[in-house]
């Protein structure tokens, strides 16, 4: 293939650097890479799973886990999230609104630095809501912040910026802690993004490897290891492989026969993140007969959520309600647990004139679990004569009919607020099961102008709501685990299951 | 698989020049089939990566910039007359340059299937020789057994099995799996390349050796051989001068079909190493329906493929005109 090309192009140059490279290096031997662990210049070693799409960029549409992962490391919000789950302030420090909700001043963090050495300010901030509030852009966080007027974005003086909306909207601390929605210095995305984080980017192949280093005029706490390495794999047992040779020390992948398999054995402990992370089955309220909310009753009674529990998850969940999570900060709702109830299920898919029912849940079986929730549910409903069929297809095929398949599974790792205003009002993209509650869209209204002391009131009533009427069921809170070698210290479980954002205190041991 | 197109008499360098045409037309039609293959696959790779938040509109502009609303004809002629000029064209799902991506990859297979290569050759004749010499000894019916459960096993199963073995499970002398960093090459990592080779190696020389071995016997036991020991030759100039050259001889067209097989035993292989070569790359641009990476991915492995088995055809013809 490459004899009859006539000029040089760019296969031509690369196979010559390659040869030239090959016999120039031969004799060469592999750089020093060892570090000196237990020292503050150490490197903590993750693996990761492969993500060949990855850029730098942290408002690309479609991010991996290991590109946030990474992203949580170079870059920082406005707000973010502790891990009980708790909003603090991180590259704001006070947002005051006007008072119909309707503007808001932001007081930046004075003496930030972006890890190129220059000065944060308010210009980078109205640029990066700019670059996000762009729909040209596709960013993945466009949906938060939809309410934002880009015409209403302006630098009051260095250290404040105002932003006016096109509705009145309270939670807005909230919003600004979401992952998607970084700040990055003016100017640099999507080509080159600079952020504040405590690491900087030193080496980075998409689908490969990325090198971060600390950087050390980070304003906030002074990572204790020198070099974060994320290696990527094709498999989840690759990972394992890794990090028992001891070519890992933190496998950021483990579904639960894996973590199971590796926790105890020579060294190797288990971060067990539990949190509010749901894995569920989505039923289209589009199509018959899940416009119907006696079938959709009906399928949550027959599930066995103790079984799924134990056989889907490998027990590393806990049993959920027919509603979602992420409000940690919050009482739990005051509904009734509910539990398998075959006859129930059965009278009220008779009386809906569905005692036949049968079809298929569509999974793509991307999350360790999906694929095992579907065929214990499937179990489950086979005892009051439900037929399902479990329609294993790649990712991209449940992509193309996203919205339109009548039963699948889905998944959630976000907060309560951002996952109403992303997933669950109608006419969102990631509303998939077209389900419009008027009472759930009024209380999201409600939500959004109350004051923080009342939300929880608010979204308990939304709970109840979703637990009665809702589209999905959502039978478990799923854990997030990541094994990990015991000489790395301080990891902290993450109830967001995103423990790796949190390394300030991690450190790697001899 | 040569008899149909054996040279005639006295045109060989014309039997060369057709042999090396039909394998140009071969690759067209690959990459033509490919080309369909992936256009029937499900899902759009506009879709793909913009994700499930992104609107129709948003994902139709990425289509037109990509050049997928383009006819098929006009998509597929630009690809082919990229390539014919060199230029693989850029990554849809990452838009670096294909050439870019593949050039350490290809390295690194090559250095995987090379080192494997120069590994099964002398030992499949050392074997081979060894134990024809010593037919149905105990270390003949060894190898005869083991080779068979080789032949049967995939790569992967060995491949796990040596990963179990002597990376995690009994012992851990090596790596459980065998990432090369980018930027650096892959012998600066010999720890890495033991457990691929090694399985390629044990894989190709179960298969060969037990080739070398029926040839070697055959050899043995021919006119010539018999005739050499009845007229008083020594043992071992029987063994070297006669029967070894003919034995070697007859297995060379089985080698470079071994090579061949090799190449695609180096796709399995990487993958369950996590080896960062052509194999793996391939799997990921398939599950990314990143057409371009795919086309050349499997170019680069059907023109290795074609080249061994067109120098099997030779070897074979060789043998015949003797």
């Amino acid at each position: 293939m490459t004899r009859t090309h006539h000029r040089p192009g760019h296969l031509t140059r690369a196979l010559t650097a390659t040869a030239l490279a090959a016999t120039t290096l031969a004799g060469c031997s592999a750089p020093d890479r060892t570090t000196a662990a237990g020292s503050e210049d150490a490197t903590l070693r993750i693996a990761a799973a492969t993500d060949p799409g990855e850029t730098l960029n942290p408002y690309a549409s479609n991010q991996s886990p290991t590109q946030q992962l990474r992203s949580a490391l170079l870059y920082e919000g406005l707000t973010r999230l502790d891990p009980t789950g708790k909003v603090e302030w991180a590259l704001a420090t006070e947002m005051t609104p006007n008072a119909d909700l309707t503007r808001w001043t932001i007081k930046l963090r004075p003496d930030v630095k972006f890890t190129d050495g220059t000065a944060f300010t308010s210009a980078d901030v109205v640029a990066s809501v700019k670059y996000l509030r762009d729909p040209q852009h596709a960013a993945q966080g466009l949906a938060f912040i939809e309410k934002i007027d880009p015409n209403a974005v302006e630098a009051v003086d260095p250290l404040t910026v105002r932003i006016g909306l096109s509705a009145p909207f309270g939670p807005f601390k909230d919003i600004w802690a979401n992952v998607l929605l970084p700040m990055t210095k003016a100017g640099t995305a999507p080509e080159k993004p600079v952020g504040t984080g405590p690491f900087a980017v030193k080496a980075f192949t998409p689908g490969r490897q990325s090198t971060v280093t600390r950087f050390d005029a980070y304003w906030g706490t002074r990572p204790m290891v020198g070099t974060v390495e994320i290696t990527e794999f094709q498999n989840q047992q690759a990972q394992a492989n890794a990090l028992l040779s001891d070519q890992v020390d933190i496998a950021s992948g483990a579904n639960p026969t894996i973590a199971r398999s590796l926790a105890g054995k020579d060294g190797i402990q288990l971060l067990d993140s539990k949190g509010d992370f749901t894995l569920r089955i989505g039923l289209n309220t589009d199509v018959a007969p899940f416009d119907d909310v006696r079938v959709r009753q009906a399928l949550r009674l027959l599930v066995d959520r103790d079984q799924v529990v134990a056989n889907a998850f490998g027990g590393y969940a806990r049993v959920a309600n027919d509603h979602e999570g992420g409000t940690p900060q919050c009482p739990a709702p005051g509904v009734p647990q509910r539990k398998q109830d075959i006859e129930q299920a059965k009278k009220l898919l008779a009386e809906a004139g569905q005692p036949n029912l049968s079809f298929a849940i569509t999974t793509d079986g991307l999350l360790p679990g999906m694929r095992e929730l579907a065929q214990v549910f499937a179990e489950n409903a086979a005892k009051a004569g439900v037929k399902v069929e479990v329609n294993v297809v790649p990712v991209p095929e449940l992509l193309s009919k996203w919205g339109k398949w009548p039963a699948f599974i889905d998944f959630n790792p976000i907060p309560y607020l951002p996952t109403v205003i992303g997933s669950m009002l109608p006419d969102r993209v990631g509303n998939a099961t077209h389900w419009d509650n008027p009472e759930f869209v009024r209380l999201a209204d409600e939500l959004f102008l109350a004051p923080a002391a009342g939300q929880c009131s608010i979204m308990n009533r939304m709970h109840e709501i979703e637990y009665r009427d809702g589209a999905t069921v959502v039978p478990a809170f799923v854990n997030v685990l990541m094994p990990y070698r015991s000489r790395v210290r301080g990891l902290v479980t993450d109830v967001n299951g995103r423990p790796l954002s949190f390394l300030s205190n991690v450190s790697v041991g001899s | 698989m040569a008899s149909s197109t054996a040279p005639r008499r006295g045109s060989p360098t014309r039997w060369l020049l057709g042999r090396l045409a039909v394998g140009l037309l071969v690759l067209f039609l690959v990459s033509v089939l490919l080309f369909l293959v992936t256009q029937a696959l499900p899902g759009d790779i506009a879709r793909i990566i913009l994700g499930k938040d992104a609107t129709a509109a948003q994902v139709a502009d990425l289509r037109g910039r990509l050049g997928l609303d383009r006819p098929l004809v006009a998509q597929y002629w630009h690809w082919l007359t990229g390539v014919l000029g060199g230029d693989l064209g850029t990554s849809l799902d990452n838009g670096r340059p294909v050439a870019d991506i593949l050039a350490p990859r290809v390295l690194n297979s090559f250095t995987l299937g090379l080192m494997s290569m120069a590994l099964i050759l002398p030992l499949s004749v050392l074997i081979g020789v060894f134990t024809a010499y010593q037919r149905d000894s105990l270390p003949d019916r060894a190898f005869v057994a083991v080779s068979s459960l080789f032949t049967a096993l995939p790569a992967f199963v060995v491949g796990m099995l040596l990963i179990a073995f002597f990376a995690t499970s009994v012992f851990r002398v090596l790596p459980g799996v065998s990432n090369i960093p980018p930027g650096d090459l892959p012998w600066w990592h010999p720890a890495e390349l033991v457990l691929p080779v090694t399985t390629l190696t044990l894989m190709g020389v179960m298969y060969l050796g037990r080739l070398v071995r029926a040839s070697f016997i055959d050899a043995m036991d021919s006119e010539y051989a018999q005739m050499a020991v009845l007229k008083g030759l020594s043992g071992r100039r029987v063994l070297f001068r006669h029967a070894l050259p003919n034995a070697v001889a007859a297995s060379l067209p089985a080698a470079s079909l071994v090579a061949a097989v090799t190449i695609t035993g180096v796709v399995v292989v990487e993958y369950v190493y996590s080896y960062p070569g052509l194999g793996t790359e391939l799997v990921s641009a398939v599950n990314a329906h990143d057409l371009p990476v795919m086309q050349a991915c499997v170019l680069v492995l059907a023109t290795a493929y074609y080249v061994f088995n067109l120098l099997a055809d030779v070897f074979t013809t060789l043998g015949r005109s003797r």
